[in-house]
Parts: C-alpha cells; structure tokens; sequence
C-alpha cells in the first residue's frame, strides 16, 4: 500500500499557501517525516537535535510531525540540505507552508 | 476561537502542526497525538475536564472538553470510553472551535419586510406561537410540522415527538435521520421485528473478518476503523472492502472489491447461494430460530407525489428459498454486477467458514438505496443462515452517522410512524404513549402523515403551512434539491429554523432561532452500539441562544400545554429523561438512570439489574431471552427472525445515451454533513475548502481533464460545474462519478433524483445518471 498519493493530494491543497510571497519573512513549514523501519526514536533523536525543528511523534503510528521555523530562506537551505543527510528519514512530505513577519 | 489571545506568529505555527496532524490523521486513522494535544493547552490555566459524547458522527466517541474562564479551549480523546479508548479523528480534536465561529447566531431573527431584523427571544417565540395557531386554525393540525435531525439530544426530540404527536395531535413529525438510516430501521424491523445492533463496539475485538459492505470507514468512521487495523496488527484479521468506488478504505484493506451499483443486492443473494450450495448453512440455527418470507417486488421509487406501498409479507420454505437462489450462481452475478465469481466466492467462504468470526459493517452504502431495506434484510440473511450473529465477533453491524440518530430518532421515535414506544397504528402504544404524557389518547393520531421527502413535497402542494426546522439544514440535504427550496419560499408558508449557523436554510426562514450547541446546554446522546452518553452543560451559549429543548418547551405552554410541559427551567433535562425512561421500562429496552450516565462514559441499553447487555438476543447475554433457548429473537412472536427472498431490480435512473455515467455522493473526513461546523474551523476548512468531482482517470483523460479542471455535471433536474479530481483521494470506476455534498456554494442536489426505498422511505443519493463533461 502506498500513501504518496495522498501527500500529494495535501500538496495540493496548500499550494496556494506556499504561493504567498516567498521571500517574506521566517518561513514556518509542515511535514510528515516517515522513518525507516525500527528507525522512529532515532529519527526522532536526529531531528530535536535540529535547531529550528519542534518534533511531534505519534504515538500509536510510525510518523512524526515535523515543523520547521527558520528567520530566512537560506537559513530555511542550510535546514533541508541538513535534513536530507538523516539515514533514518524514509520520506518527508511537506503538508503546509506559511510565511509570515517577523513581527505581529 | 482558543488562539485569539496568542499572537499571529503562534497561531500559525499551531495551524502549522494541525495542519500535519489533519493530514497525518487522514491517512492514519485513529493515529494520536495525544501528548501534543495537551502540551499545546494553555498554560497556567485552570483547566476543568468534563467529559461529553462528540458533537459529531455516529460512533459517540468520548471526549474530555477542557473549560478555562468559561470557554472550552480544548478536546482529548476520553481513555475510559469504551467506544474510543482515548482515540480522536480530526474533526472530534477540533470540535470545540466549532462553537466559536466569528458568524454564531446570538439573536432571534425575523423577516420584515423582505429583511431579517434582530428581535427578543420573547417576541420570537410568541410569534411562532401565534403562526402555529393560526396556521392550525385556518388549515388544520397536519398542516404544521417539525423536521428535526440525529442531532437533536433525546430531550429535544422527546419534547418535540410530545407536543406535536400527544398534545397538537399531528404525526407531522420527521428528522433527517429518514435521509440516512432509515434502511436500518425497516432493516431491523423485518428481519427482527426490533431496532437497532444486536451486537456491539466490542466485536471488532472478536472478530477474524470485517466485510465492509459499501462504506468508506477510514474517512467517515476513522476511530472505529482504527480499530479495525489495530486488531489487524495484533490478530492478524482480514478486511475487505466491498464498494462501488476506490477509498482510503480500500487502499487500507486487505482486499478491496468493487461492484457496479445496485448491484449489492444480486452479490448479496450469490453468497447466500454459495453458502447453501456448499453446505456452509448452520441447520439447527436456522431451524430453530429462522422463517422464510418473501414479499412484494418491482414496488417502484417513489417518484411520484403521495406514492405508497405496503408490503405483503409471505412465509415460503427454505426449499423455495433455495429454488429462488439459483438465478444467483456466482457466474451469474458476475455477469450483472463485474464482481468475479472468485470474489463472489472468496467472501462467501469466510462467511462459511465456522472457524471464522465475521463481522459485516455498513452504513450509507446499503442504507441510501433505493432497494435499501431489501440490503439490510439480505445482509441479515448472510448471518442468519450462517448463524453468525449475536454472539462476540458475530455481528451483522449497521453503522449511524449522526450522535443521536439511534438516541434521539429510532429510541424517541421522532418519525411520522413512531412513538416512543412503539408506534402510532397500535392502539395499545398510543394508550401507553398518552398516558405517560398526560393527554386524551384520542389526541394521538393512528395514521402515519409524511416521510421526510413527502413532507416537503407537501410543503410544496401547500399540504403543510408551518414547518420547524431544527438541527439540520435540509436546504443542502434534500434530493432534488430545487423543488423543495422553491417550496419553502412559496407564499402562504412559514418557516421557523433553530440553529447556530447561517446556511441555506436559515436563507428560506421567517423566523430564525439562535440555538445553543452541544455543551453550551445539557443533554443526552445515543450512538450506534445502543449506549447513551449525557453531557452536562459547560459553558454558557452565546446572546440569546437557547436549547433546541427549552425553545420547544416555550412554544408548547404558548399553545396551552403548561400542564404537559410542566418542567423546571433548572432541572428540565432530568425532569424530561426520567419521564421518557418511562416508555421503555422493560426487560428489552430498559435505559439506565441518569445518575448512572452521569458516573460512566455511557451505558448500553437494555440495562437491567444494574447492567447493560451487549448482545442482546442471546440468552447468555441478554436478560430478555425467555425462550429457553440459546437465541431468541423476541423482536417477533414466534421469536424467530427472518430470512428474506430479496431480488435484484435496477435503480430508479440508470445511466443511458444521453446521461452515460453514474452519479454518488457522499462525504469527506474533514467535514461534518453540510459543513456548517466544520467549515468554520479554520484547519479543516483549508484542509479541504471545497468541493470537487472525482473521476476515473481513464475517463478524464478521454475527455482531456486534468485535475483542477472545471467540469459539468448535468442530469435530468440540472446542472453544476465543480473543479476536477483525478487520482486524488477517491477513484471511482470507469463511467462512475462522485461528489460530495458538504460544500454549500456548490449543491450537488440540486441534481440529485429523489427516488427511495419504498419501504424505508429512504433517498438513494448514491445513484442517478449523470453527463459528465469538460466545462
């Protein structure tokens, strides 16, 4: 069974969101991190050992909730090239993209 | 909603991660974040935990409702509920921002003049008073009515069924639980002469395999099919999705079968035919417990204005049974329905297998369908001739998709037909019922007026004059919508809506009542495995927003009933449960005390000495067995159920040259019905912000359409264009198309047919020719 189309669906449904001016300001992401198999806590160790990265495990499910909140865009480059390097990463499916200001 | 005090930069990092777990929730049912939910709480409040039902589906999980300062703020899954064990679908853990939409109805609102204008509560109930009288008056008492829904808490519909059926003396009362379940009822009625499951929630953990018949559990019932693939990890168990379209269901499942529509009744008789066949029939069950009937056939559709039907049942053997069942071989069915003679035969040997617990599970699918009684009887019939039912694991399951469809409309019996006990063509029910009410028996009419769909065509004649709409928001649901929008806005009608939101509904009223919601009253709920669930009030509604109950009851001692709605204002929730336990004081229908539903996460009925029964007609079980056997099933007087020689027929329209494809709708996870919660929840609302067509891809890339693309749907009642959708979500079959109906800005009923079941009176939303093509 395969899910990707799914993720691609939610893609989809927020693209619109990941449309809004791209160089505004501290982007705030949403992803589900799928580990490998027997990989979750170590997944789990690797990304809270992140900076700009709050980790939400489920509990009952081997997927994670990954948010990512970076001051800039390269600073949002230098997180996913760290990202990609994470052996325990099966997939990660990006849900939502927000970009807002840096102040209210 | 609860992150109004937190600045935006926080609340869209917590729409961030909703937005996850929405997505995260959709793909894995019953998945938890439970430490999240409660490490986002606020912090340093006084959090005040109350438990409730969920304002939502059928299943009645339970939740725990976090109050803070007068607001609740929060939702967990409740881990003492037996229903859910502490598990949440997306649109329970959001459910308490459904009362914080930024549009809440606060004032009563009357039309002057063309426009609504914001009035006391007073001087609105005084005016609906006075219509009705008038309305009565000049047209008579059937000219008024109340359209309520499996939303309404059992006070409300106690008090609605009371004053209408035993004080004004109309049987003009109806709920939208006839748009969805009442196939179950007729269902049950039939084959066992009694409503509702014999079994419960507690199967799933008994049960090898799950025959899902036509019902898309991973999105419409999440918690409980988290259950399913939990017992799959553990156990082992076998799923198997039957259907017309491809679903989240099917992809989860360990077989995912389909079937062309209508065609579940030809399936349907081919299993029992393999079962008979290879000698899979438990005899001294069946013997013991079981008649055969057959009854009327070629009954129509209801298609027509003040259509009726009445079947004649007739007892025949289990040789003319068996004689019947040969026009049903695999090979033939295969041939009507594209399900494969392996198929047919794969799920009939694990109904066979007396090594294996099945459980069958159903909900629309079976229940929308213009042959609707005939599937649940013939579901039945699987588990009867197999004597599989009413022991753990052995359950033939119909499935609600409203909190209190079982609670409020089948065990109140807010249907034209019923009464509390019973229903209104036995004098014996109608001496019980005005007696425990407290009026003249002559009040109770004994003849039935109007199903739900003859209720509005009525209102369309002019038939009805008055019409109170409570909880639901028929000006979506209706098939074949347009005809009865444009009733309701007729002159000469008045039309009262009681509810928390404005929708179309509230659109075609003169009078329009803010309703307090779920946990801003107190009430009672009861789901599909029998249990009721109380809630007690948490917060205060908004303005002037009252319970659907008390606007009842206000309007009743305006029409002179002070004596039959004698309640206290404080107390007039337990004062209404305690008088409506008095219908079903007995051994089969007993309901526990509110003390008790006060102390448990619910309690099954029939509770007897202290007890709920879990599988009612098994004498280990259930107290009511008085037979002396292991089974009895005393919904019927010989206490035996029956086993029903159903046939295949065709649909009421089925696709042709000029409408080539099938039309089915349905639902989404992310919403609830029409949508008018839900859509006001922002993380559900983006999650899923409108409607959509689905196609099969082979289809849309005939007709060159790429998802996103406009497409027009056109039938016989209209036409509507909605956006594309192509190997998204669902997938239907070739020359099939599917819509859901939660989106009020495109009404996909307005081209629905209004066909159903000549028995149940239910609509088949899931099947009319369509033309589908590129807009």
């Amino acid at each position: 069974m395969s899910y990707d189309k799914y993720h691609v669906s939610y893609i989809d449904i927020f693209i619109n969101l990941l449309k809004i001016k791209y160089h505004y300001f501290m982007p705030i992401k949403s992803y589900l991190a799928h580990p490998h198999d027997g990989k979750k806590e170590e997944l789990i160790q690797a990304l809270s050992n992140l900076n700009h990265c709050d980790v939400i495990p489920a509990e009952n499910k081997d997927v994670l909730v990954l948010i990512t909140e970076t001051e800039t865009k390269a600073e949002e480059d230098i997180l996913k090239q760290k990202l990609e390097t994470i052996s325990s990463l099966k997939l990660l499916a990006m849900v939502s993209g927000f970009n807002t200001p840096k102040k209210n | 909603m609860y992150t109004s005090t937190t600045n935006r930069r926080s609340f869209i990092k917590k729409m961030a991660v909703l937005s996850a777990m929405t997505a995260a929730a959709t793909m894995f049912p019953g998945i938890m974040f439970a430490g999240e939910q409660e490490k986002n709480l606020p912090k340093g409040g006084n959090l005040d935990w109350k438990k409730a039902p969920c304002r939502f589906c059928g299943v009645g999980c339970g939740v725990l409702v976090g109050i803070e300062n007068g607001k609740a703020v929060a939702v967990k899954g409740d881990p003492k509920s037996p229903v859910n064990k502490g598990l949440c679908c997306v649109k329970g853990y959001h459910s308490v921002m459904a009362m914080y939409g930024k549009d809440r109805l606060t004032k009563p609102l009357v039309k002057k003049n063309g426009k609504y204008v914001e009035t006391s509560m007073k001087e609105a109930l005084d005016l609906i008073a006075s219509k009705m009288k008038e309305t009565i008056k000049d047209h008579g008492k059937d000219s008024v009515s109340i359209y309520g829904s499996g939303q309404w808490t059992i006070p409300d519909g106690y008090v609605a069924s009371k004053l209408f059926k035993g004080c004004i003396g109309t049987n003009n009362v109806e709920a939208n639980a006839r748009l969805c379940m009442a196939s179950a009822v007729t269902g049950f009625l039939t084959s066992f002469g009694i409503d509702e499951p014999m079994g419960c929630y507690e199967d799933i953990d008994h049960a090898d395999v799950f025959v899902l018949w036509g019902n898309n559990m991973a999105e419409m019932h999440p918690v409980l099919f988290s259950r399913l693939l939990d017992q799959r990890l553990k156990r082992g168990v076998k799923i198997i999705d039957f259907a017309t379209r491809t679903t989240r269901t099917s992809m989860a499942a360990d077989k995912s079968i389909l079937f062309l529509p209508q065609t579940d009744l030809a399936v349907a008789n081919a299993i029992c035919y393999e079962i008979i066949k290879n000698g899979w029939v438990n005899k001294s069950f069946v013997e013991k417990h079981c008649n055969f009937n057959k009854g009327l056939t070629n009954m129509g559709y209801g298609l027509e204005d003040k259509y009726k039907f009445k079947d004649k049942p007739e007892k025949i053997s289990f040789q003319d049974y068996k004689k019947f069942l040969e026009d049903y071989t695999p090979e033939k069915v295969e041939k009507i329905s594209g399900v494969s003679a392996k198929d047919i035969k794969y799920m009939a040997a694990y109904y066979g297998d007396p090594n294996k617990k099945v459980m069958s599970l159903w909900c629309m699918g079976p229940n929308q369908h213009s042959r609707g009684t005939w599937m649940n009887n013939l579901i039945y019939n699987i588990h009867l001739l197999t004597g599989k039912i009413s022991t753990p694991g052995n359950s033939p399951f119909s499935l609600t998709g409203q909190p209190s469809a079982c609670g409020t409309v089948r065990e109140v019996g807010t249907l034209t037909h019923k009464l509390p006990h019973g229903v209104v063509m036995n004098k014996e029910h109608r001496e019980f019922a005005a007696k425990i009410w407290d009026v003249p028996v002559e009040n109770i009419d004994p003849k039935p007026t109007y199903h739900t769909v003859e209720m509005f065509r009525a209102l369309d004649r002019g038939d009805i004059r008055f019409m109170w709409i409570q909880v639901t928001n028929p000006m979506v649901t209706m098939p074949k919508l347009k005809r009865y929008r444009d009733a309701a806005k007729k002159e000469g009608r008045f039309i009262v809506v009681s509810d928390v939101y404005p929708t179309p509904t509230t659109d075609i009223a003169d009078v329009i009542l803010p309703s307090a919601m779920w946990i801003e009253r107190e009430g009672m709920y009861g789901n599909s495995e029998r249990r009721t669930q109380y809630f007690e009030q948490m917060i205060q509604p908004p303005g002037e927003a009252m319970s659907d109950t008390w606007q009842l009851i206000e309007v009743a001692k305006r029409l002179g009933y002070e004596k039959q709605f004698y309640y206290n204002e404080d107390t007039h929730i337990e004062e209404i449960y305690t008088e409506y336990r008095k219908h079903h004081d007995n051994k089969k229908h007993n309901m526990a005390p509110l003390e008790v539903l006060k102390e448990n996460p619910g309690m099954q009925w029939p509770y007897v000495e202290g007890k709920p029964t879990q599988w009612r007609f098994n004498s280990k079980y259930d107290p009511a067995c008085s037979n002396g056997e292991d089974f009895h099933f005393y919904g019927k007087k010989d206490g035996k159920a029956i086993i029903w020689q159903r046939p295949y027929e065709p649909a009421a329209e089925e696709p042709d040259a000029e409408y080539p494809y099938w039309l089915n709708t349905g639902r989404v996870v992310e919403h609830w019905h029409t949508g008018s919660m839900t859509r006001r929840i922002p993380v559900l609302h983006k999650a899923m912000p409108h409607s959509y067509v689905e196609l099969n891809p082979e289809d849309a890339k005939r007709m060159q359409i790429k998802n996103g693309d406009k497409v027009k749907l056109t039938t016989r009642r209209g036409e509507i264009i909605l956006p594309a959708s192509v190997n998204q979500r669902g997938v239907p079959a070739p020359m099939q198309v599917f819509v859901p109906f939660f989106d009020e800005n495109m009404l996909i009923n307005d081209i629905t047919l209004d066909s159903f079941c000549p028995i149940s009176k239910e609509p088949d939303y899931k099947k009319c020719a369509v033309k589908v093509e590129k807009a």
